[in-house]
C-alpha cells in the first residue's frame, strides 16, 4: 500500500485510472439521470447538484491523469519482463468463489433461517479450505470444519439472535 | 486439540442454543400467543419513537403470556420499517409502531407503503408541534411573530426537519393558514435544530414541546403556541394556536398497526391488549415523565384519525411540490 | 459556582457507591456487557444502550446511571478489541483503530495493541471526564458556538488533512477520497429531498450507512485477502507476551495521548460531531506531527492511541451538552437522557441547582466505569487474544459470517448486507490495484457533514459565501487548510526563489 510510485508498474497506473474512471462513469450516469437535480429552482441553496458534480470533476480528471501517466509510461519506458496482468488476478478464484457464494449464503438464509444457511456455508467453507490449506485428510477436515462450524454458528446465533434479538432467526 | 478444551465452555453453549432452537421450532396450535412478538421501530435505536416503543412494550409485556421483541428497522425517513411490517406474514406475531411520518412519506418516496397496506389498531397519542422564538428576538406573541415575518418577509430563519419531516410540514402549514414567509433551515433530527436555536443560528423553530421545555422555563426560549386541540401539559401556560385565533393543529402522534390479513380474533386481541396498556395509569406516568401525551384510541377512531390527518396534508405537500409518488 | 459544589459532591459520593456493592456488582455487569456488546460488529455503543435501557426502568435513578455508564463507556472500549483483532470496527467510533491497531496484530503485537489501545482509552476517559466536571458549562458555551459554518470550515480542514493521511499515494489517495464524498450523497438530499446515485432503486434511498461500509471495506476485503492462498495461516501467530508493555513505551507516547484526550473531549461536546470525527481528526493529526509518516498503516503505536484516546474523551465531552444544556449531542446521549427522563429527572441547569448530588453520582457512575474497564479490559484480553489461535480457515469463515450478521445488525436491514459485500469487493480491489483504502471511510464520514453545513450556512446568509470569513473559528479553520494545501508547495518556492535569485 505504501509503495513509492516510482516503484510502481505503468500498467498499475493504467489499472488503477481505468477502475476510478469507471467509477466516475457510473456516477455521472446516474446524476444525468436524475432529472429533479437539474430542473427545481433551490432559492439560496446552492442545489444538490453541486457537490457532486465538484466531486465527479475530480474523480475523473484524476482518473485521467493516471491513465495519461500510465499510458506515458508505457511507451516511453521499458516495462517489466513480468506479466502485470495476469499477476492481477493470480489467487482471486478463491475470493470471486467466497463473494458468489455470500450472496447465494444471504440469499438461504432469507428463505431457511440463519441456523441452516450459516450451516451450509460454514461447514462447505471450513472443509474445502481446511483441505486446501492444512492438506487435511476429508475425515479429519470435516470433523475440525464441523467442530468449527458448530461453535461459529451456535456462538453467533445465541448472542445475536437468543441475547440480542436480532431477527434473522 | 487445545483448541476444543479452550473452547469447553463455548461448544456447550452453542449446543444449549441449538437444542432450544430446535425445541422451539414447531409452530403448533397452541392458543395466540405462543411465542415472542415483535414489535418493529421503524426510527433508530435511541430517539423518540424508539423510546414510546420500548415503553410500549415494557407494559404490554405484563398483560401477555410471552415476551414483546423490540426490533429498530430504520432507514428511508421511517418508510423501510413500515415495509418490513407491511410484508411481514400476517400471524399476528409482527407488530409495528409508526407516526405521521407515515402518511407524507406515501406521497414523497415512491418506495414507501400507503395508509391501505397496512392495518392500524391503536393510537397512543400525539405530541403536537409547538412555535418557538428566542427571547432575545424580541417577539412576545403569535401575533408579533406574524407580523415581523409579514413585515421582513424570509427574515425569520425557522429551524426544521428536512422536507416531509414533522416539523417541517408544522412550519409549511403556519406559512400557508398565516400567509407569511419563512427562511426554513433542515436540519437532520431534533437534537441539532434544539443547538441551532439555543446558539441563535435560527430564530424560531416548529418542534415538539418538551424539545425546548427546560429552556422555555429559564427564559432563554419562549413557545408562542402549541399546535394542539388542548394546552400541553407539561407547559400549561402556553396557549393552543387555536385560542389566539389560528386553526392549526399538526405534529407527531403515534400508534400502533398490523399487517394486513391478521385473523379476526389475534385483530381483535391485540387491539384489546394495546388498548389497555395505554389506559394503565402506571404506563400513563412513566410516558408522562418521558413527555408523552397519552390519548388512547381503539382501531376505528385510530382509522379516521389518520384519514382527517392525511385531508389535511395533502393540499400542503402538493404546493410544496413534494407529491411524487401517487397521487391522492 | 455549580462546579465547586460539584467537585466536593464527587468526592463524598464516591466512597458510598465504592462501597455499595450492589452500585458495584451493576458497574462490573454494565462494563462485561459492554465490553462483550462493543466487540460484536454492528452493535454500536448507541444499540448497546438502547437494548439495555429497559433493564434499568426499575432501578433506582443512580443504579440506573452506574448501570447504563458502565455499559456507555466500556462499549466504547469493546468497539476496538474487534477493530485490532479482526479488522472490522465494533463501533463507529473505532473506524480508524484498525488502521494501525490490526497492522500490529499482523505482525505479532495483538496484546501489545490492545494494552496501548486499553491504557489509552481509560486515559481519554479520565481527561474527558475532568473536562465534565471542570468546565462543563464553559465548553458547553464554547461548542455552541460551533455552529454550520463552522462545520462546514473544519470538514474542509478535514478534507485537506485527508490528502496526508496517505504519504506515497497523496494523489490516489485524494482520488479514493472523493469515492468515500460520493458514497456519502447517495439517497435522499437533506435539503431538497431530492433522491441522488439511488439508480431508482429502494435500496440506496436510505443512504450508505458507515458500519456496513467498514465492516466491507476492512472486515470482508481482509478475509477475501485470507482465503487468497485457500486460509494458509500467516506466519505471525498473534502473542499473549506480557500484557503489561514497559510503561517506557507508553509514557514515550504522552503527548498524543494528552493531543487526542483533548481532541476527543473538544469535539465531543459539539452537539452532532461525533466520535467518528475526533477519531478521523486525531489519526490525520497524529500522521501529519509524526516523524515517522510512512510508516503510518503498518502498525505504529501513536496511529493508535491517539483515536484511541479521542474516542473515549468523547463519551466525557458528549455529556457536556447534555448534562449542562439539556441537549443530547449524539444518539447515545439521548439514550441516557431517556433513561434520566423515565425517572423523572430532566438534565440540563436546573439538575444542576436542584440535584448536585445526582450530577456527581452520574460522573462517579462514568469514573467508577472507566476504572473497571481497565480491570476487565486486561482480564478479557487475553482470552480475546487466544480467540485468534483459531486455525485460520475456521476463524476466516467465522468472522465472514460476523460481518453478514454485523451489517444486518445495525438497521435490521438486508440491503446493508449486500452493501457490506460490494464494498468488501471495492476493498480488495483497490487494495490489488494499490489505491488506499482508508480515504474512503473518511470520505463518507466527513462529506455529508460537510454538505450539510455548507449548504445550511449559505441558506441562513442568505447566499453570501463572506459568512465563512466573518466568523472567527470558520475563518481561522479556512485559513488552516489554506496553509495545510501550500505547505508542500513552500520547499518548492523556496526553491524557485533562490533559482531566479541565482
Amino acid at each position: 500500500m505504501s509503495e513509492k510510485i516510482a516503484k510502481r508498474d505503468p500498467r498499475n497506473q493504467l489499472a488503477a485510472g481505468f477502475y476510478l474512471g469507471l467509477i466516475s462513469f457510473i456516477g455521472w450516469l446516474s446524476l444525468i439521470n436524475t432529472p429533479a437535480l437539474w430542473t427545481n429552482e433551490f432559492g439560496v441553496d446552492p442545489g444538490p447538484e453541486l457537490l457532486p458534480v465538484i466531486v465527479l470533476t475530480l474523480l475523473s480528471g484524476g482518473a485521467l491523469t493516471l491513465l495519461g501517466a500510465g499510458t506515458f509510461q508505457v511507451i516511453m519506458y521499458k516495462t517489466p519482463k513480468t506479466n502485470y496482468w495476469t499477476k492481477l488476478y493470480q489467487n482471486t478464484l478463491l475470493p470471486t468463489l467466497f463473494v458468489i457464494s455470500l450472496i447465494f449464503y444471504i440469499g438461504l438464509m432469507e428463505i431457511f433461517g440463519f441456523i441452516f444457511a450459516s450451516i451450509i456455508f460454514a461447514l462447505s467453507w471450513m472443509w474445502l479450505l481446511g483441505l486446501k490449506s492444512r492438506s487435511e485428510t476429508a475425515v479429519s477436515g470435516l470433523f475440525l470444519a464441523g467442530l468449527g462450524t458448530l461453535i461459529g454458528v451456535g456462538l453467533i446465533y445465541f448472542v445475536f439472535v437468543y441475547l440480542i434479538g436480532v431477527p434473522i432467526g | 486439540m487445545t483448541f476444543l478444551i479452550n473452547y469447553r465452555n463455548q461448544i456447550i453453549t452453542a449446543l444449549i442454543a441449538i437444542m432450544a432452537l430446535v425445541a422451539c421450532d414447531n409452530r403448533s396450535e397452541a392458543p395466540f400467543p405462543s411465542e415472542p412478538i415483535t414489535l418493529v421501530v421503524n426510527w433508530p435505536a435511541g430517539g423518540g419513537m424508539d423510546r414510546a416503543g420500548r415503553l410500549v412494550a415494557e407494559y404490554a409485556r405484563k398483560r401477555l403470556d410471552v415476551p414483546i421483541a423490540v426490533i429498530n428497522v430504520s432507514g428511508a425517513g421511517g418508510a423501510t420499517g413500515v415495509r418490513h411490517v407491511a410484508d411481514a406474514d400476517p400471524d399476528g406475531y409482527t407488530v409495528g409502531i409508526l407516526g405521521a411520518s407515515l402518511v407524507a412519506s406515501q406521497y414523497i418516496n415512491p418506495n414507501a407503503n400507503s395508509i391501505d397496506e397496512i392495518d392500524v389498531i391503536s393510537f397512543i397519542g400525539p405530541d403536537p408541534a409547538a412555535l418557538q422564538v428566542r427571547s432575545d428576538s424580541g417577539i412576545n406573541t403569535l401575533e408579533e411573530y406574524v407580523e415581523t415575518a409579514k413585515t421582513n418577509p424570509a427574515s425569520i430563519k425557522n429551524g426544521n426537519d428536512a422536507p416531509g419531516g414533522v416539523s417541517h410540514i408544522a412550519a409549511t402549514l403556519l406559512q400557508r393558514i398565516t400567509s407569511i414567509d419563512l427562511t426554513l433551515v433542515p436540519y437532520r433530527g431534533y437534537a441539532p435544530t434544539v443547538a441551532a436555536i439555543i446558539s441563535g443560528e435560527v430564530q424560531s423553530t416548529t418542534l415538539p414541546v418538551h424539545q425546548l421545555i427546560d429552556q422555555h422555563e429559564a427564559g432563554e426560549v419562549k413557545i408562542l403556541g402549541v399546535m394542539s386541540e388542548e394546552r400541553h401539559f407539561m407547559a400549561p401556560d402556553v396557549p393552543t394556536f387555536k385560542e389566539q385565533g389560528i386553526d392549526l393543529i399538526t405534529g407527531d402522534w403515534r400508534a400502533i398497526y398490523l399487517p394486513n390479513g391478521v385473523p379476526p380474533d389475534r385483530h381483535s386481541f391485540l387491539e384489546k391488549i394495546f388498548y389497555e396498556t395505554m389506559n394503565d395509569p402506571e404506563f400513563q406516568e412513566a410516558a408522562e415523565r418521558l413527555s408523552f401525551f397519552i390519548t388512547p384510541m381503539m382501531a376505528d377512531d385510530t382509522k379516521q384519525f389518520i384519514e382527517d390527518f392525511d385531508t389535511a396534508l395533502y393540499p400542503i405537500l402538493l404546493e410544496s411540490d413534494l407529491v411524487k409518488a401517487r397521487q391522492k | 459556582m455549580a462546579k465547586n459544589i460539584l467537585f466536593t459532591e464527587f468526592i463524598s459520593i464516591i466512597s458510598n457507591v465504592i462501597t455499595d456493592p450492589q452500585l458495584l456488582g451493576l458497574s462490573a455487569l454494565g462494563t462485561i456487557l459492554g465490553i462483550l456488546m462493543g466487540c460484536l460488529p454492528g452493535i454500536s455503543s448507541t444499540m448497546a444502550l438502547a437494548i439495555l435501557l429497559p433493564v434499568t426502568y426499575a432501578m433506582s435513578p443512580i443504579a440506573a446511571m452506574v448501570f447504563l455508564m458502565a455499559v456507555f463507556s466500556a462499549s466504547v472500549f469493546g468497539g476496538s478489541i474487534s477493530a485490532i483483532l479482526i479488522n472490522i470496527p465494533g463501533t463507529p467510533g473505532a473506524i480508524v483503530t484498525q488502521l494501525e491497531g490490526y497492522a500490529m496484530t499482523k505482525s505479532g503485537k495483538a496484546s501489545e495493541a490492545l494494552t496501548y489501545s486499553l491504557f489509552s482509552s481509560t486515559f481519554g476517559g479520565i481527561v474527558g471526564l475532568t473536562i465534565l466536571i471542570l468546565v462543563a458549562p464553559i465548553v458547553a458555551r464554547a461548542a455552541m458556538e460551533f455552529r454550520s459554518p463552522e462545520f462546514a470550515m473544519t470538514t474542509v480542514f478535514g478534507l485537506t488533512m485527508l490528502a496526508y493521511s496517505t504519504p506515497g499515494s497523496t494523489f490516489r489517495g485524494i482520488l479514493s477520497g472523493a469515492v468515500g464524498l460520493l458514497c456519502g450523497m447517495v439517497g435522499f438530499d437533506l435539503v431538497t429531498d431530492v433522491p441522488r446515485f439511488d439508480f431508482g432503486t429502494t435500496a440506496l434511498q436510505s443512504g450508505i450507512e458507515l458500519v456496513p461500509l467498514t465492516v466491507g471495506l476492512f472486515g470482508l476485503a481482509e478475509v477475501l485477502r485470507g482465503i487468497e492462498g485457500g486460509g494458509k495461516p500467516s506466519k505471525k501467530t498473534p502473542d499473549l507476551g506480557s500484557l503489561l508493555p514497559s510503561l517506557k513505551r507508553v509514557r514515550r507516547l504522552w503527548k498524543t495521548i494528552l493531543r487526542g484526550s483533548a481532541l476527543g473531549a473538544i469535539i465531543g461536546a459539539i452537539p452532532a460531531a461525533g466520535s467518528a470525527i475526533a477519531v478521523a481528526v486525531s489519526y490525520a493529526q497524529e500522521q501529519r506531527l509524526s516523524k515517522r509518516k510512512e510508516a503510518f498503516g503498518t502498525g505504529v503505536p501513536e496511529g493508535l492511541a491517539g483515536p484511541e484516546a479521542a474516542n473515549n474523551a468523547c463519551v466525557g465531552g458528549a455529556l457536556v451538552p447534555l448534562m449542562t444544556l439539556g441537549i443530547p449531542g449524539d444518539t447515545m446521549t439521548a439514550v441516557l437522557m431517556g433513561a434520566l427522563l423515565i425517572h423523572g429527572l430532566r438534565p440540563g441547569p436546573l439538575l444542576f441547582m436542584e440535584r448536585p448530588d445526582f450530577v456527581a453520582a452520574v460522573y462517579v457512575a462514568l469514573f467508577l466505569a472507566l476504572i473497571l474497564t481497565v480491570v476487565f479490559g486486561f482480564l478479557l484480553v487475553r482470552h480475546f487474544v487466544r480467540l485468534m489461535r483459531t486455525p485460520s480457515h475456521i476463524l476466516l469463515v467465522i468472522i465472514a459470517m460476523l460481518c453478514v450478521v454485523g451489517s444486518f445488525a445495525i438497521r435490521n436491514n438486508v440491503t446493508d448486507v449486500y452493501i457490506m459485500i460490494v464494498f468488501g469487493v471495492t476493498g480488495y480491489v483497490m487494495n490489488r490495484l494499490d489505491i488506499p483504502v482508508a480515504p474512503l471511510a473518511f470520505g463518507l464520514i466527513l462529506g455529508p457533514i460537510l454538505e450539510e453545513n455548507l449548504r445550511r450556512s449559505l441558506i441562513i446568509s442568505d447566499g453570501s459565501w463572506v459568512v465563512f470569513f466573518e466568523r472567527p473559528i470558520a475563518l481561522t479553520m479556512l485559513l488552516l487548510s489554506a496553509a495545510a494545501l501550500s505547505y508542500p508547495l513552500v520547499p518548492k518556492l523556496r526553491q524557485l526563489l533562490s533559482n531566479t535569485r541565482n
